[in-house]
């Protein structure tokens, strides 16, 4: 009796639950609030399409089934994120990120965010598209308001990527539009004022399977990709910039992964704890 | 019950008839001491690829010799890339996208009437003007100020600036008649740091004369750049109060839509009762204001959505006048149409934007997605059917009858904010076409000064959801995990 409350509680102790959880509240809110309402059959194909597709490579490659939390995240992610023109594009969305994940991938790590990667495919086909202003004002410092106690609470793994992302790109932003541009600093909040940007750093770059092993490397990492989606979103009007910044920069977690060593990751009751993997 | 599908439409003219002073995305510097304002201001925005072809009305009211517009612009522009274009494609457009009340009538077939006010168009001949594009002819040292380019097209004398700096920039405006608005030196400097131009347009009184026009006609100009946006910050340097801005877009592949703010879809195919036929105008304007203030007072809203490809048989269900045509698309400065049967996509989104400077602290920036999907504002009334209903079917007809219109009351009354005690009389009677009158709207002339707290209270209700919810759910989690792991401790 005891023993299968313990597995009971172990099932629901995986930290995955954590983003699901908060994934879905976003989602529910922006269903709610926000009027999103004529995407439901949108989002049930992405879920739909994302687990299946993980079914179907776990099947293949007779691996345990333990990932389908890591494909539900997935798939919400797509839905917070990516717009399609119909339900039969989201379907190949949600095919192509779980694929990625077999597919292109080292032996302990994947080489893109399968999200990142499912997004990027399918703005490339023209069916795809991200709307950054999708998100109204108020909702930044309740979500700010959740995540910290998030953080507080779990002590959740991989923070500092996220931090080190946010706070660079809101020092690079504030130089050039406060100090060289001369704008005033409600025109920098207003650019941080999106749930894009937050949805981005807390759930895309934070992935433990993309990003680099060691804190150093991350922190590297984490700056590479905010001085690249700064120069493509000021320079080259990429309004999806920190997308195709992340893109670009997972090619190098690799290289960074060699100089910067430590244990690669691996999801369990623990993996919220940094020390356990990580001297 | 049938329906027999009949409708007649009704236009949306003179939506803001009370505004009746001239606005864009420039500011004006009156050479006259009257303080002009902006409110309400309409552009066609087209973007094909990296190329943005901007026209901008000008129904600018006082003495033309009074006008005067600055415009922030990516690159010094040829003469090539200034036109006058044509007032009437305006109307055109803001007749063919406006939002629209369509009736329905119960069994009994009518003729449908056509409330088709839409005005002919003006045809003019464009007359341009021989330039004298001396550079730097009139560059003064001490402004730091640049003439790149000095043209005269149509009734227009325009001028292409470049500036060092905003105080150079703001003397010499000063010492050349302009009035500049105090507050237009914060907004000067970003964009003069950002290497913009500025495109300085006044009337030249003598080819007004000649053109023997009372009103202003539009400018249109295209340049290329990277930047899809419109600058409306400069546009606020004399806004006292909030503007209106209506945006007509076209792209060749699907929605143009705002990245750096909300788009909202204005409400719509909501029912509405009979009487609000009458007050159509009155109606949306009070439903925008709802609108604006309920999303927070910082969301551009879509007012309509289609593909208008000449290809493309349905372009509005119904439509309220005829799409545009081939001569409406070359006046807007869509030129990938080569003619009616050309094979090219044309995608149209009309926005409508409410704006001040503390909601809008960016310009607005824009993209073109692939998102094709239709969309448009409408409004549907349904009329009784007529005759004897003494029938026991006709007794459940009118039951029906009166529960309906209690819902379209309803609806009145959280679209609009309208609530009127005769409304109750409306529920129960049938013939209302000889007895409207008594309908009259009973309208809060404070609506757009003060929102009422029922219309703000949706944002922070999600607030509050976002946090109660997610911290609660934290917290559950949270325990869960440490009961968890001390199990495992224990194990």
């Amino acid at each position: 009796m005891a023993n299968s409350i313990s597995k009971q509680l172990q099932f629901w102790a995986d930290p995955r639950w954590l983003q699901i959880f908060l994934l879905s509240n976003f989602l529910i809110y922006g269903w709610i609030f926000l009027g999103w309402y004529g995407e439901l059959s949108i989002y049930l194909t992405a879920i739909t399409s994302c687990l299946s597709t993980q079914y179907f490579f776990a099947y293949r490659l007779k691996l345990p089934n333990g990932s389908w939390k890591s494909s539900l995240i997935s798939a919400l992610g797509l839905c917070l994120l990516l717009k399609v023109n119909g339900w039969e594009w989201m379907a190949l969305a949600g095919f192509l990120t779980i694929s990625s994940k077999f597919l292109l991938r080292t032996t302990s790590k994947h080489i893109f965010n399968p999200t990142n990667f499912g997004i990027i495919a399918l703005m490339l086909l023209g069916q795809g598209w991200i709307s950054p202003g999708q998100w109204g004002s108020g909702e930044i410092i309740a979500s700010l308001i959740t995540l910290g106690a998030a953080i507080v609470l779990f002590g959740v793994n991989r923070w500092d990527v996220a931090l080190t992302f946010l706070i660079s790109l809101f020092l690079f932003e504030s130089i050039r539009n406060i100090g060289w541009l001369g704008w005033s600093w409600d025109v920098v909040f207003h650019k941080f004022n999106s749930g894009t940007i937050l949805l981005f750093a807390f759930f895309m770059i934070t992935d433990p399977r993309t990003s680099p092993n060691k804190r150093s490397g991350r922190i590297l990492w984490g700056i590479m990709i905010s001085v690249l989606s700064f120069g493509l979103s000021q320079f080259f009007y990429f309004y999806q910039a920190p997308l195709i910044a992340l893109f670009l920069v997972s090619l190098s977690t690799p290289l960074i992964d060699k100089y910067f060593k430590s244990n690669p990751f691996q999801w369990n009751i623990h993996s919220l704890n940094t020390n356990t993997y990580e001297k | 019950m049938k329906n027999n599908i009949k409708f007649s439409a009704i236009l949306l003219i003179a939506l803001f008839l009370s505004t009746d002073i001239y606005a864009f995305c420039g500011f004006y510097v009156s050479k006259a001491p009257a303080t002009l304002f902006n409110h309400k201001s309409e552009v066609i925005l087209v973007r094909d690829g990296n190329r943005s072809i901007i026209t901008m009305s000008n129904d600018f009211q006082g003495d033309v010799k009074d006008f005067a517009m600055v415009i922030p612009v990516p690159t010094v522009l040829r003469e090539d890339q200034i036109k006058i274009s044509n007032r009437g494609v305006f109307d055109r457009l803001d007749a063919y996208s406006a939002p629209r009340l369509v009736e329905y009538y119960d069994e009994n077939p009518c003729q449908p009437i056509f409330a088709n006010e839409y005005a002919p168009s003006s045809t003019m001949q464009m007359k341009r003007m021989k330039s004298e594009s001396d550079k730097d002819a009139e560059a003064k040292e001490d402004y730091q100020v640049t003439i790149e380019a000095k043209y005269t097209i149509g009734e227009y004398d325009i001028m292409l600036l470049s500036a060092e700096q905003s105080d150079g920039l703001e003397r010499w405006l000063t010492d050349n008649d302009y009035k500049i608005p105090a507050s237009a030196r914060e907004v000067l400097e970003p964009y003069i740091k950002s290497n913009t131009k500025f495109f300085v347009v006044k009337v030249n009184l003598e080819k007004h004369k000649e053109s023997g026009f009372n009103y202003l006609n539009p400018i249109q100009i295209s340049f290329e750049s990277g930047k899809f946006m419109l600058p409306i910050r400069l546009g606020m340097a004399n806004a006292v109060e909030a503007q209106d801005l209506i945006i007509y877009a076209f792209s060749k592949s699907g929605r143009v839509e705002p990245v750096n703010y909300r788009t909202v879809k204005i409400p719509s195919d909501r029912n509405v009762p009979l009487f609000v036929e009458r007050y159509f105008g009155e109606f949306y304007t009070d439903l925008f204001n709802r609108a604006y203030y309920r999303e927070g007072m910082n969301a551009v809203f879509l007012e309509y959505a289609w593909n208008v490809s000449p290809m493309n048989g349905i372009k509005c269900d119904p439509c309220v006048s005829p799409p545009p045509v081939f001569s409406d698309f070359a006046e807007a400065g869509v030129d990938w149409v080569s003619g009616m049967n050309s094979s090219s996509e044309v995608f149209f989104t009309r926005m409508h934007v409410r704006y001040t400077r503390e909601k809008f602290p960016q310009d607005l920036f824009f993209q073109v997605t692939p998102n094709r999907e239709s969309y448009q504002a409408r409004y549907i009334m349904h009329h009784p059917a007529q005759g004897d209903l003494s029938c026991s079917e006709g007794r459940n007809y009118r039951a029906d009858l009166e529960s309906r219109r209690r819902v379209e009351v309803a609806e009145l009354a959280t679209l609009a904010g309208w609530t009127n005690l005769n409304y109750g009389d409306y529920i129960t009677e049938f013939s209302v076409r000889n007895t409207r009158d008594k309908y009259a709207p009973n309208r809060n002339e404070l609506i757009p000064l003060l929102p009422s707290p029922a219309d703000s209270g949706n944002q922070n209700i999600g607030k509050y959801f976002l946090i109660i919810f997610g911290l609660i759910g934290l917290l559950v989690l949270w325990t869960v995990r440490r009961s968890s792991l001390k199990e495992n401790a224990l194990t």
